[in-house]
Parts: C-alpha cells; structure tokens; sequence
C-alpha cells in the first residue's frame, strides 16, 4: 500500500504498476494512448475520477513517448504528418476543454461522456473490425490503389515521405482537432479515433500510423496534464509514476510485439478491445443500478 | 479524557491507524437521587464536508442522474461508541440536542433540496455512509472497567481526510447527558507528501510542467535501457 498524496486515498503499488504495463503494452502495440481502457480501470481501484482522468494522460505521455522513440528508431513514424496532427490536435484540445465546462455547468458531464464513449468506441469499433475482418479473409492487402482521394484534391499540399502521400494538410489538422476536441471531453488520448482516420481518411499505411499517432498523443496529453494541473490541480505524482513505471516497459514490450504482427491483425484485435469497452459502458447506462442512490463527499476547505 | 495519540500523520506508506480514547468518571459525591447506570458514549468527528445524495431513475431505458440533494456541513467521517444501543443511554431529545446519533449528527442544513422524496435521499445519506465505512454505529465499542474507567478503540482507515478530528465524550444516566468533554486531534500528512500537495494545488502550472518533464523522461529512459537489452 503506498499513500497518493493529491488523490488522498492509498492504493496497491503493484496493482497500479501492473495497470501501467498493461496499458503500455497495448500502447505500444496498437499505438493508442490506453486512456480509454485505464480511465475506468482507475475509477474501479477507487482513484477519485477527477484524479483518475487528470493523471492517467500523464502516464500517457509516458508510454505514448516510449512507444513513439522505438517506432522512430525503426523509420515507422511520420514526423512532418505527426506536426500536422499536433497542431490540429492542441487546437482541438483547447476547444475541448471549454465544452467540458460548458457541459459540466449542465450537470450532465458523467452522461456525456459515456455517450461519447458508446457512440465513438462502437461505431468505430465496429467500422474497424468489418473492415480489417474482411482484408483478413482475402488475404490480401485491401485495394492499394484507390482512386484519387479528397485529401489529394485539395488546397496546400505537401508531401509526406515516410507515409507515400502528397496530399493537403487540412485534412490532416481538420482530423487532428476533431481528436484534441473529443480526446478533452472523454479524457483520452484519443489514438483510438485518429488511427482509424488516418487510415482510411488519409491512407496512410498502417505501420507507419502507429508511430505517428503515438508523437501527436504524447504532446496532446503533456498539453492536456498541464492544463489539467493548472486548472483542477488533480495530477498526482505518486500515481503518474507508478503508472508509467509499468506503462514505458509495457509500451516497448508492445512495439515489438506488435511488429511482428500485420496489420489487419492488430487493427481487429483493437477493435474487439475497443468494441468489449463500448458495450460494457452501454451496458452500464441501460443496467438497473444495484442503488439507484450513490453519495459523494467533498472536503470544505 | 485522554486519547493515545494527539496527531496521526500520514507518510508514504499510511494505511490506516487506530486511537484509543480512553479516561475515568469522577463521581459526585453527595449524590443522594436513586442513581440508574451510568452509559458512557464516545464519538468521533471528521473533517466537514459537503454530501451530495444522486438519484437515478430511467429516462427512456438509460439510467441517468435526475435528481440530487446537497447536505452541508456533514462530518467526512463519524464514528460512534457506546456501552450500549443509543436508544437506551439516552431520549430523543437529549440524542437530537447534542447530535450524537449518526441520523442526528447528519441532519444538517440542506442547500438543496431533492424535487422528489425528501426523506429518501436523507435516508440514503446515512445508508451509504454506513455502507461506506465513512460512518459507523458500535453500540458495543466503549468497555467499562470497574464503572468508573472507560476506554475506546477506533480504526480510522487508510482513505480518511486529513484535517482535525473531533473526540466527543458524553456521561450519561437515565436517558440524560450528565457530562460532556471534547478533545481535537490532528490528521497531518508527513512533510514530504504536503509538499506535492501544496505544489499541485497552489501552482499547479508548474507542477504540471514538473509532471511532464518526468513523464518524457521516464520514456525515454525505458526506451534507451530497452534498446541496451536489445543489442546484447
């Protein structure tokens, strides 16, 4: 038992490390930030949610720059793509936190975001599992050559090496900020959602992707944790370290595991990780609860 | 009265402690009215707080949060001890008077009332609370030695507040208070953990950056030691 001393509660050391590399390890695997999976896990173990969200993306910036370093030592990560990504992203995060407060003021943030997380999590869960199930049962690398994208026709074009692509940065930042505006509301990374996007929206290849989404995840989570410092002073220290202890061994255990998988296998093992969470939220919200009541107590200080 | 230790500090390792209040009756002497037996209660208070009570009910199969009522201020943790149940060292009144009970101690200024049911969400208060281990009923918890030396043991656990702690004591007999004391303790944590506490909560820009900083660090260091790993 080890005592955290801005969320005022104790807690298992060991648990919270082994939370830490579990969530690393998909990290680096599929290259999501893990917030999605850790938040709850977090709230389960009886970290205040507050503390819980506020430090989860610090360990997140943790294991998002151990698993960037190892793809970027192995040419899979786009720098210029990934600049592109974070502009839009910082952006988008800063927006975000405005519509938390605004919903917040509504009495209504916990409502919402378990909506997000069903609607966002389950539709692109599922996009991602039909599609990646699909290339799987062909065999065969899913239409190279696809017709001229919009990416492609727009305004401001620029050429990404490491990706293959000539195309606009504004989809790039358009899709960047949708991330950073809904990565601030569900108190995410946001990997989950812009994977899929730059796979399909801008094409990029998979490999490539991973890498990538990790360096705009670890700034837009550092931008986050600060903020969230700042405005909430809910970071605690003792809990990042603990996390990302386990989190950065977990993150590079998973890159290499994850390199030595295709990439329709990994897309449809995170999209069956991501479709398990989406339905247990959604189940959570159409579940008689247990106590219709719940209780929360807040220090006057 | 007295109690075993006068500060609790909470350091890295803190998981819980327990108290002992512990003292003698002086009796009266001269006292010439048929005397019942004496009851001894002891209670312990946590730092106020304010209680927010949630309802869900389901609007359209989604169970969301509808109605909530707010109670301030309420103890973030009550402890009672007794000789006996409540209900029989003391009446109602006396109970409601020198708020021992935990639904008498409870009861406070609400600032918001539920639009529905009332009593329901004050009941659910205390339920929860009792559920929770932040408020705890030991009708049992005081031992009497030889009537007139009292002792009380009770474990705070390891997710209390810090802030000080209220010891209250009442004598009483034939359903009355015929004494009261009250003691303060203090919950403090160690030097070390105030520091971050104090960092986080007063310049929090900075300590976000700190946070950061070693975030970044920490990643890249498993990354070199794991490449080192690798290479052999």
């Amino acid at each position: 038992m080890i005592y955290l001393p801005v969320a005022e509660v104790s807690a298992n050391a060991w648990l919270l490390i082994g939370l830490g590399a579990l969530v690393g390890f998909m990290s680096g695997m599929f290259g999501v930030g893990g917030g999605f999976l850790l938040t709850p896990l977090l709230f389960f173990v009886g970290i205040p949610p507050a503390v819980a969200v506020a430090t989860q993306s610090n360990q997140i910036v943790a294991s998002s720059f151990s698993g960037a370093l190892a793809h970027f030592k192995r040419r899979t990560l786009d720098l210029k793509m990934g600049a592109v990504l974070t502009v839009g992203g910082l952006a988008g995060s800063l927006l975000g936190v405005q519509v938390f407060a605004w919903l917040s003021s509504l009495g209504q943030i916990d409502l919402a975001v378990q909506l997000f997380y069903v609607v966002f999590l389950g539709g692109i869960g599922a996009m991602m599992f039909v599609e990646s199930a699909r290339s799987l049962m062909r065999r065969a690398p899913a239409s190279p050559r696809r017709r001229r994208s919009l990416a492609q026709r727009m305004p401001l074009r620029m050429r990404f090496r490491t990706s293959g692509l000539y195309i606009s940065v504004l989809p790039p930042l358009a899709v960047g900020m949708l991330c950073g505006v809904l990565a601030a509301i569900m108190g995410v990374g946001g990997g989950f959602l812009m994977l899929p996007a730059m796979i399909y929206l801008l094409q990029m290849p998979t490999k490539v992707v991973i890498g990538t989404s990790l360096l705009q995840i670890t700034v837009v989570a550092g931008f986050t944790t600060i903020l969230q410092a700042r405005t909430n002073g809910s970071v605690d220290i003792v809990l990042a370290l603990l996390l990302l202890l386990g989190g950065v061994l977990g993150a590079q255990l998973g890159a290499v595991v994850g390199a030595k998988l295709r990439g329709e296998q990994l897309r449809i093992l995170l999209s069956i990780i991501v479709l398990v969470v989406a339905a247990k939220v959604a189940l959570d919200l159409v579940t008689p609860p247990g106590d219709p009541f719940s209780l929360e107590i807040d220090l006057t200080r | 009265m007295a109690l075993s230790q006068e500060e609790v500090g909470i350091s890295a390792t803190f998981d819980g402690t327990d108290i002992l209040v512990y003292g003698g009756i002086t009796l009266e002497t001269g006292e010439t009215r048929p005397a019942g037996p004496l009851g001894v209660i002891v209670t312990v208070d946590g730092p106020p707080a304010i209680a927010t009570v949630r309802r869900k009910t389901s609007v359209g199969g989604i169970w969301i949060n509808s109605d909530a009522g707010r109670y301030v201020p309420v103890p973030s943790f009550y402890s009672v001890a007794s000789t006996a149940p409540l209900d029989r060292l003391v009446t109602p009144e006396e109970d409601r008077l020198y708020a021992i009970g935990i639904a008498a101690r409870v009861r406070s200024v609400t600032v918001r009332r539920p639009t529905g049911e009332a009593e329901q969400f004050d009941e659910a208060l205390q339920r929860i609370g009792l559920r929770d281990g932040r408020f705890r009923l030991r009708p049992d918890g005081v031992e009497l030695r030889s009537g007139t030396l009292f002792q009380a043991s009770f474990s705070l656990p390891a997710t209390i507040s810090n802030g000080d702690y209220v010891v209250r004591v009442f004598l009483t007999r034939d359903g009355q208070v015929i004494d009261a004391s009250r003691r303060v303790f203090a919950v403090k944590k160690a030097p070390v953990e105030r520091f971050v506490f104090q960092l986080a909560k007063e310049n929090g820009t900075l300590y976000g950056v700190l946070c950061v900083v070693l975030a970044v660090a920490a990643g890249w260091l498993a990354s070199v030691v794991v490449g080192l790993i690798r290479k052999r």
